[in-house]
């Protein structure tokens, strides 16, 4: 499932996938996997997103 | 002939592990050699591609195994081993580069295509000089001249793989907001 939610509080950051990527320490192709849900990250790397992009845990990853 | 072959293939192994022990050396010393650091998807992908890569050399050994007990040779052994690790390590880095896997976080990919271009003509000429000469083949099986030969196809393959792989992901960079 494509994960919408980080890709647009990425865009309300201006940030491109590259800079998140560099922010977090994994590579541009992560950030990508992730946000079509090709990939699911471990909580230390979705913590390390949340805290870069200003967000909660259940703000950018909670299923409903 | 073949002492000579053999001695010649010996020296050459030594002269390149010794062109990378310098090497290595040379980085330390100016401080330009970077840890080969993966995130945790690459590291995920990377697994995925060893066990392809395992799996492909148990199925080739046990292909060679049977094809020998039935007296069918087609190669020598070391030409047989040098097949099967080849096998194993070219389903690996194709596993790898497919799942952008294959380069650390901090690693160029011009470098890795400067060096891959290299090794691929550093085999392709002995190769096909082994053609020309036709010492490829003795006594009508594979000899290992032959191993330069898919050494340097090996080599080009991954090259290709790898720049068909980052002209894909290129365009798909370009594409995202």
């Amino acid at each position: 499932m494509k994960n919408l939610r980080l890709k647009s509080a990425r865009a309300a950051k201006d940030l491109s996938q590259q800079a998140l990527a560099d922010a977090v320490g994994v590579s541009r192709q992560t950030i990508n996997a992730i946000e079509k849900g090709d990939y699911n990250p471990t909580i230390r790397l979705c913590l390390a997103i949340c805290h870069v992009l200003g967000k909660t845990l259940d703000e950018l990853f909670w299923e409903e | 002939m073949n002492e000579e072959y053999n001695l010649g293939m010996a020296g050459g192994i030594f002269f390149a592990l010794l062109i990378v022990m310098i090497w290595r050396i040379i980085q330390h010393i100016r401080g330009t050699d970077t840890k080969q650091e993966y995130d945790e998807r690459q590291q995920f992908a990377r697994g995925i591609a060893y066990r392809n890569g395992f799996h492909c050399l148990g199925t080739y050994l046990v292909l060679y195994g049977v094809l020998d007990l039935f007296g069918i040779s087609l190669c020598e052994t070391y030409v047989g081993m040098m097949i099967g690790i080849m096998l194993g390590a070219l389903v690996f880095a194709v596993t790898a580069i497919r799942h952008d896997a294959y380069l650390a976080l901090h690693d160029k990919g011009v470098k890795m295509t400067r060096l891959g271009l290299l090794l691929a003509a550093a085999n392709l000429i002995p190769g096909i000089l082994a053609c020309i000469n036709g010492t490829i083949l003795r006594d009508g099986k594979l000899a290992a001249p032959s191993v330069s030969l898919m050494l340097g196809v090996l080599w080009l393959v991954l090259m290709v793989t790898y720049h068909t792989h980052e002209r894909s992901r290129a365009a798909e960079a370009q594409e995202e907001p």
